[in-house]
């Protein structure tokens, strides 16, 4: 097998494989984290369309009450039917909710598209090449990627600074760093807390993975411990040094070069 | 948000940790008048467990508690809310356990379709209302039940009450007649005499009347627990019963042979059992006697008692324990109908049997069967 016209490696070969499954157990993930905006943003077109029934309502009565030649009488009895009809309908309520049906329906929006790049990047061909990446988008795109598997048990800050760069390749950086979260989360017993902090400290750009919990009696699957191995091997490339401090937390500290 | 008054129904409880998912399907129900309360925490959404609610609607996949455990917790409670749950496709086959046990009433997948859903819960409201209906209904028939109860039960006070007191009036009302039957036995007049003696007849039958109806009440109230010896207390009837039967004439023999016998059976009860069997026996032979035969076997004490009366016709047999059951050709005679309806319950009570064999003309033969207690007991 070649990977873009260069001879496999029996690490190539294993980065490759370990890449694809984790690629295939976050899908279930995945699907569950854009069923929920898939959800709600096709409710708030149906519950739109049922607003705009009563607008159009509304607006044909009005019509009638400005039809050329109505006679007083007639006037007096359609604005009578558009108040009521206003009080009815709740129009009031309906004009406060099309605001932030629309709101909330972008932000929905938003999030797919999001998630979608998210998924893109991470699962995108592996090109080997090695280019300066922002760090903030690396994380966050990891961050989302790795959402449906923390949030329903673990709390996760991330504090970035948007003008870090670092020279890598994005692939197997994404694929490092979403293992080294994922080996966190694990030893911490897959509750509490996470904190990700990126800084720039001299000619070295930090990024510590700490969690408030150490739970000494976890024991990782081998296949964890291959894919931390292979996380190590990609960052020594670039010359990341990684420090694992578990003692009433668990602490991963890693030393970057600047881009 | 703020938590509704308790005594207020909830039609509609949204339980979504995404708080845009808790408006989008509010906005659903928006032109249809119910009271919806949402909660993005689930902790939140369980302390309304003792609150009237129509229907739950509830994500699956939530932080700390999921959606599952929260309608089971509910449930537990025996909140009668209708539970439905909204959940990813692929978690269907691994919940399908925790769905049943949690009683879930329908699941909806994700993404869900607004229309759908609104059904679904709709649904889930006519099924609360029918179950609410039924429980009312449920409710008022027991409350009619009881009413109804205590009404039979004071009536039956009373009639045990009229009935004891009835007792001593018709007791002095039979030894004033007597006196003056005594005291007219001379005199000619027939009419005076006739009007006499059916005026005690009707004293008897109301004695015999109060009588059962007092037994009666005591069937009901006290089954039988004491155990009775059986040859003696037929040989005391016997000789009582014998003395009724040399009036008219009539021959009434006991044979019984062996020891003791005890059965399960309480001894007023087996003593009125045995005066109405051979006191009916008595009554209904104009000729010839009585005989009675006790026999004691390896679990039951069987007791004989053949006449030489009338005979009761087969197509009668199955109907003589019946209450105020009586055969026509013996209306002239006192009684009110209820003597074997009364042994029948007696003997049914002590867990025995009671039969009959006839041939007009010739006689009858009633077999009482009562458990014997071993006499190691």
């Amino acid at each position: 097998m070649q990977i873009d016209g260069k001879p496999e490696t029996t690490f190539e070969s294993r980065f490759c494989r370990a890449r694809q499954a984790s690629i295939g157990r976050l899908t279930l993930g995945l699907a569950h984290e854009l069923n929920n905006p898939i959800g709600f943003v096709s409710s708030n077109l149906q519950s739109l369309a049922n607003y705009t029934e009563d607008f159009k309502t509304l607006i044909d009565q009005v019509k009638k009450l400005s039809k050329p030649g109505n006679r007083p009488e007639e006037i007096a009895d359609s604005l009578e039917k558009t108040n009521e009809l206003i009080e009815n309908l709740a129009i009031d309520e309906l004009i406060e909710d099309l605001e932030n049906l629309t709101h909330e329906s972008q932000e929905g929006m938003d999030r797919l598209q999001s998630l979608v790049a998210s998924l893109q990047e991470f699962g995108k061909k592996d090109t080997l090449k090695v280019e300066s990446i922002e760090l903030e988008k690396c994380l966050k795109r990891v961050l989302a990627v790795l959402r449906n598997e923390l949030k329903y048990t673990c709390e996760i800050d991330i504090e970035c600074d948007k003008s870090i760069n670092i020279a890598a390749n994005e692939t197997r950086l994404s694929f490092a760093l979403a293992t080294i979260v994922m080996r966190v989360f694990a030893l911490s017993g897959s509750r509490g807390k996470i904190e990700i902090k990126a800084y720039p400290e001299n000619e070295y750009i930090f990024v510590s993975i700490l969690s408030d919990k150490y739970d000494h009696q976890v024991e990782l699957e081998n296949r964890q411990q291959e894919d931390f191995e292979i996380a190590r091997s990609i960052l020594h490339e670039i010359s990341c040094k990684m420090e694992f401090q578990n003692d009433k937390q668990v602490n991963c500290l890693l030393q970057l070069n600047k881009s | 948000m703020e938590t509704p008054a308790q005594e207020k129904v909830i039609d509609l409880m949204i339980v979504d940790d995404d708080p845009k998912t808790l408006k989008a399907v509010s906005r659903i129900f928006h032109r249809d008048d119910l009271e919806i309360v949402t909660f993005d925490c689930p902790e939140k959404a369980a302390k309304l467990c003792n609150y009237q609610i129509k229907v739950i609607l509830c994500d699956n996949k939530m932080p700390k508690i999921s959606g599952i455990d929260l309608l089971r917790h509910f449930l537990e409670k025996k909140n009668r809310a209708t539970r439905i749950l909204i959940t990813g496709h692929a978690e269907i086959e691994s919940m399908e356990a925790a769905i049943n046990v949690s009683q879930i009433f329908k699941y909806v997948t994700k993404p869900y379709d607004s229309k759908e859903l609104r059904e679904v819960v709709f649904q889930g409201m006519a099924k609360y209302d029918k179950k609410t209906q039924s429980i009312a209904q449920s409710k008022s028939d027991l409350a009619a039940l009881n009413s109804a109860t205590k009404r039979v039960e004071r009536y039956e006070q009373n009639a045990k009450a009229v009935a004891h007191d009835l007792r001593n009036p018709l007791s002095t009302l039979r030894l004033g007649l007597e006196l003056v039957e005594d005291r007219i036995s001379d005199v000619s007049d027939q009419s005076a005499k006739k009007f006499l003696e059916a005026s005690l007849r009707s004293i008897d039958r109301l004695t015999v009347i109060t009588k059962d109806l007092t037994l009666r009440d005591k069937n009901e109230e006290n089954p039988p627990k004491s155990f009775t010896e059986i040859r003696q207390l037929l040989k005391d009837v016997t000789s009582i019963e014998k003395i009724a039967a040399k009036k008219k004439g009539l021959s009434c023999e006991l044979s019984q042979s062996g020891s003791e016998c005890w059965a399960l059976v309480e001894e007023e009860k087996a003593s009125r059992l045995f005066f109405n069997i051979i006191g009916n026996a008595i009554k209904y032979t104009r000729e010839g006697g009585i005989r009675i035969n006790l026999n004691k076997k390896d679990s039951t004490i069987d007791v004989e008692i053949m006449d030489t009366g009338d005979g009761i016709p087969q197509d009668k047999l199955h109907w003589i324990f019946e209450r105020d059951a009586r055969l026509n050709n013996h209306k002239d005679i006192r009684g009110t109908g209820v003597g074997l309806s009364v042994c029948k319950e007696i003997v049914d009570d002590a867990k025995g049997e009671l039969s009959v064999n006839s041939v007009v003309g010739v006689g009858s033969v009633f077999l009482i069967s009562l458990p014997r207690v071993m006499d190691s007991n």
